[in-house]
């Protein structure tokens, strides 16, 4: 126990790098951050956005026209046996 | 009769010792804990059951505990797969570092970044919370553990269960069981530990601080920031990759839009099933022979150390960051930069709203807490890197 097996371990330096690293990578991501709706525009212009991809996430629109298409069907299959059990 | 004897002397009864006994306390201690007080269930649920079925005693000549393992026998298991134990199988997923970087996986794909990307200068507080880890790094090697093993401790204060039990995996496997406990407990206990430091710290008149509502993000931002943000963490950190990989990954899921199933996935059973096997794996690693030493208790002490400064460490770089800036932070979300998602963020909303009840900081700490998510996995990133053997 003691200061001793700190500096023969390099503690401080570790420390004093360790805490250094994680201040860069983070004021870096920061940096980004604040730069990221300046860089947007030319983002857009590269790569502008599709119409089907504003709003609806695709997933829920699948699942949304799957719906639709059930309820057509089962109103399909209803009208059918309707159809049938009349004649 | 000779059989009951047998059967008799090989029942848990019989082989109970006061350490078995004081662990499955503890483990029922977590529990009462979890059903009572509602500290973080989810975790100490499954790791008290954990701590009860890992102390149960039974004959050496059985194959039921963690420590059973299905290795060979010149790594200390028992030589053949049909040795090892279930809950050893399970425990695999700690030993080898397998569950955290899932778990992050999960959290990422239930992290919303947007506060965070409206308010960037927040992001430092993240950064400052560190410095927790590293000031018991240095506590630890004063006490004569080894710079493998305090780094372990260390990352304690980076108040993230999955990136601790992830850096003792790699840097000290023997300590992992405290540790984790350890991180997992003072999780469950940041509503105890972080108020009388963040009230010590502040003033009343800086506790009431509103902060500006945070500015619309866009869905490009959201898509974007994920990948930028991994390239930079990464490049810079690599030891962080598996880690910051998985949360940036389940971020993409949820942001970009077409993987939407998986993303629920990801943040639903996905995350509850590998918390599930992460929780009862750690709990029975806590056999009393093991857990119970000296070594386990300076552990505790240096965790709750750790949790305490860094929490002093958010708040203490807001108030410094409002010395230069013109709209002022609240500098209680800067104790929401030791992670401990979401809870962390609770306590700064908590105590901002005894002193104004219609102050909402809850959104703008969650900023803090999620860099401080990125800067405990890049803390155990660096550690890692610089100490592996």
């Amino acid at each position: 126990m003691g200061l001793e097996n700190i500096t023969r371990a390099g503690g401080f330096g570790l420390a004093l790098t360790g805490m250094t690293i994680v201040f860069i990578a983070l004021v870096l991501v920061s940096l980004f951050i604040a730069g990221l709706p300046r860089l947007l525009p030319l983002v857009n212009s590269l790569l502008p956005e599709l119409e089907g991809h504003h709003g609806v996430t695709p997933a829920a629109s699948t699942s949304a026209a799957s719906a639709a298409v059930e309820e057509e069907l089962i109103a399909a299959i209803g009208y059918a046996l309707h159809v049938h059990r009349d004649h | 009769m000779e059989i009951l004897i047998h059967f008799l002397k090989s029942t848990g009864f019989a082989q109970m010792e006061l350490g078995n006994a004081v662990m499955i306390v503890i483990g029922c201690v977590f529990i009462g804990l979890a059903i009572r007080k509602d500290y973080e269930p989810l975790l100490l649920v499954p790791i008290g059951m954990g701590i009860i079925i890992g102390n149960i005693p039974y004959a050496a000549t059985m194959s039921l505990g963690v420590y059973d393992s299905w290795l060979p026998l010149e790594e200390g298991g028992k030589g053949d797969l049909q040795a090892a134990s279930v809950l050893s199988l399970i425990y695999f997923g700690v030993k080898y570092g397998l569950f955290p970087p899932l778990i992050f996986l999960g959290i990422g794909a239930m992290t919303d970044f947007s506060t965070m990307l409206s308010n960037p200068k927040l992001v430092l507080l993240g950064a400052a919370a560190q410095i927790g880890v590293f000031l018991t790094l240095l506590g630890a090697l004063y006490l004569g553990f080894s710079p493998q093993e305090a780094a372990s401790i260390g990352i304690i204060g980076g108040a993230d269960g999955p990136t601790a039990i992830f850096l003792s995996s790699q840097l000290s496997p023997q300590l992992l069981g405290p540790i984790a406990i350890s991180a997992y407990s003072y999780m469950a206990l940041v509503p105890v530990i972080q108020p009388p430091v963040m009230k010590l710290l502040t003033t009343r008149a800086e506790r009431r601080i509103r902060m500006k509502p945070p500015r619309q993000v866009s869905r490009r931002e959201r898509m974007i920031f994920p990948i930028a943000a991994f390239l930079i963490c990464a490049l810079i950190a690599p030891g962080a990759l598996t880690l910051l990989g998985m949360l940036f990954f389940g971020n993409l899921l949820k942001e970009s839009g077409v993987t939407e199933r998986l993303a629920t996935t990801a943040r639903t059973t996905f995350i509850d099933s590998v918390t599930i096997l992460l929780g009862v794996a750690v709990g029975a690693s806590t056999q009393a022979s093991t857990f119970l030493t000296k070594q386990s208790l300076l552990i505790f002490g240096l965790g709750a150390l750790s949790f305490a400064v860094a929490t002093a460490g958010g708040i203490l770089f807001a108030k410094l960051m409002n010395v230069f800036l013109t709209d002022k932070i609240n500098p209680l979300i800067g104790a929401a930069g030791v992670s401990a998602v979401p809870d962390s963020a609770r306590v700064a909303q908590m105590v901002g709203q005894q002193e104004d009840p219609h102050n909402m900081l809850l959104m703008h700490a969650m900023a803090p807490n999620v860099a401080g998510v990125i800067g405990s996995a890049i803390a155990a990133g660096v550690l890692w890197s610089v100490l592996v053997r």
